[in-house]
């Protein structure tokens, strides 16, 4: 169920995109949690965590990695809260003027039914939208 | 809302048959028997599908007539739209942030 599917395009090598997710301190750099309070074990079943801090309060992300593949692909669970969990998919293409990285994170689901995606349902939600707002 | 709630709302909307179940629902209350006539499947599994989508809160049965009555609770669809554009707008600036860190660390080098 890819949910959220975003393309950028950086000017910098698959190199040093994939280390800004794999080292925790860039990550953090990035990502806005607190560089004391992430980790990153980018191996399969490696588990990474960040906790980002604003107003008093803490929000923590954190999962494991399933696959790993320099400087080319990531599949990681991505989650901010025990209930549920859902998969983040990083690949990274080399293009003319720089590296091209697509991000899809699938809804987060019970533990048990995470998986890959298997079919875009957004839409589905985008097109309820528009039957439910001509209800009222 | 609860994350528990979340979760299961998206686990309910993952099946194509809840999907288009809804989608029905959304254009008004509609019986059981109304809800599975345009499938193949069976009334059973049918009956299977609206026990998800009830258990998700995505859908309240009325049990005062002799028809089940089946109505669309808008409240649970809208949560899961608004995870979505949430974390949509959550990566747009994580990605702005790190185009400006893979600037800066080009820059470091030389």
């Amino acid at each position: 169920m890819s949910t959220i599917d975003i393309t950028r395009t950086f000017d910098a090598t698959p190199e040093d995109v994939f280390t800004a997710w794999t080292q925790a301190d860039q990550f953090a750099a990035w990502f806005g949690s607190v560089p004391e309070r992430t980790t990153v074990d980018a191996t399969v079943g490696g588990k990474w965590q960040a906790i980002m801090e604003y107003e008093g309060a803490e929000l923590t992300f954190f999962g494991e990695f399933q696959e790993v593949t320099p400087h080319s692909k990531l599949v990681l669970t991505f989650s901010d809260s025990p209930e549920g969990t859902g998969l983040v998919t990083v690949t990274l293409n080399e293009v003319d003027g720089g590296t091209k990285m697509r991000m899809v994170q699938d809804a987060p689901l019970p533990e048990e039914q995470i998986g890959p995606a298997t079919e875009g349902w957004n839409h589905f939600l985008d097109a309820m939208g528009e039957l439910l707002a001509k209800q009222k | 809302m609860a994350q528990d709630q979340l979760s299961m709302t998206f686990a309910a909307l993952a099946d194509p048959t809840r999907r288009a179940i809804l989608a029905r629902l959304a254009q008004g209350d509609a019986t059981v028997n109304e809800l599975a006539e345009p499938f193949e499947i069976s009334l059973q599994a049918i009956s299977k599908h609206l026990k998800v989508l009830e258990n998700a809160g995505l859908i309240t049965k009325s049990r005062t007539k002799q028809w089940r009555r089946c109505h669309l609770e808008a409240e649970p669809l809208a949560e899961a739209s608004e995870w979505v554009e949430r974390y949509r707008r959550f990566w747009e600036g994580n990605f702005d942030r790190l185009a400006q860190h893979l600037s800066n660390i080009k820059k470091g080098r030389t």
